[in-house]
C-alpha cells in the first residue's frame, strides 16, 4: 500500500496534528500515522469519519489510481 | 449499567485487529506447544501416560472441537485448503503416516522390539487414517450444508 499523502495534506490544510485528527475521529494517533504511512487499510466506517472531520469526500482522500492500488 | 459501560473496548479498529492477530498467534502457539507436550510426555511416561495426560488431552480435544464447530458455523473450511474429498484423503493419509511414525518410536522405546513396533505402526496408522477420514468427511458434509445455507441467505435482487 502506498503512503496516503492526500490525507496528510488535508490534515495540514486544516492545521491539525495527527493527535488532533485522531482525537476527533476517536482513534489513536498510531492508527492515523499507520494510515498515512500506508501501513493500515482502514474500514469504510473510519474513512467516512476522517472525511467528515476533514471536510473532504472519500474520493478526495482515499481514491487511488489503479497503478497504486495494492493490498 | 455502569460496570458494563466501563467494560467497553478502549481500542480502536487497528489496535483491535492487531490484538486479534496476536491472540490468534497465541492460540496456535499454545495449541502446538500442548500437542508437543502431550507427545513428549507420552514418550517419557510410556504406559503410564494415560494417567497423567487426561487433563491435557481434554483441553486439546475441546479446543479442536471449538474450532471445528466455529468454522462450520461460519461456513469456513480453511484458509488455504480446498474442501474436496481428494484433499481430506491426503490429510488423512498424512495424519496416519505421522501417527504411525510416532507410535513406532513410542513402542520401540517402550518395548524395544522392532517387529511389535512395526505391527502396531500399521494398526495405529490405519486406525488414524480411517478415523481422520471419517471425522473430516463429517466436517466436510456439515461445512457444505452450512455453506449452502449461508449462500442462500439474503435477497439477491
Amino acid at each position: 500500500m502506498s503512503k496516503n499523502l492526500k490525507l496528510k495534506a488535508a490534515r495540514a490544510e486544516r492545521d491539525m496534528t495527527q493527535k488532533a485528527l485522531a482525537d476527533a475521529a476517536g482513534v489513536s494517533r498510531q492508527t492515523i500515522n499507520a494510515i498515512e504511512q500506508g501501513e493500515y487499510n482502514p474500514t469504510i466506517k473510519l474513512c467516512l469519519t476522517i472525511c467528515r472531520v476533514l471536510g473532504k469526500t472519500l474520493d478526495e482522500l482515499f481514491w487511488e489510481d489503479e497503478e497504486n492500488e495494492s493490498l | 449499567m455502569k460496570v458494563f459501560k466501563n467494560c467497553r473496548s478502549k481500542l480502536d479498529e487497528m489496535q483491535e485487529q492487531n490484538l486479534r492477530k496476536l491472540e490468534s498467534w497465541g492460540f496456535w502457539l499454545t495449541w502446538g506447544a500442548l500437542l508437543l507436550s502431550i507427545m513428549v510426555q507420552m514418550l517419557v511416561y510410556k504406559e503410564d501416560a494415560g494417567k497423567y495426560l487426561k487433563g491435557e488431552w481434554i483441553v486439546f480435544m475441546a479446543s479442536n472441537l471449538y474450532m471445528v464447530i466455529g468454522c462450520v458455523r461460519l461456513g469456513i473450511w480453511s484458509r488455504r485448503g480446498i474442501p474436496s474429498f481428494k484433499s481430506i484423503l491426503l490429510i488423512s493419509l498424512l495424519a496416519g503416516l505421522a501417527t504411525g511414525i510416532f507410535v513406532a518410536v513410542y513402542n520401540y522405546l517402550s518395548y524395544g522390539d522392532v517387529f511389535t513396533a512395526l505391527i502396531t505402526v500399521a494398526i495405529a496408522g490405519l486406525t488414524t487414517f480411517v478415523l481422520c477420514l471419517l471425522a473430516l468427511s463429517l466436517s466436510l458434509s456439515a461445512y457444505k450444508k452450512r455453506r449452502q445455507e449461508l449462500d442462500g441467505k439474503g435477497d439477491e435482487k
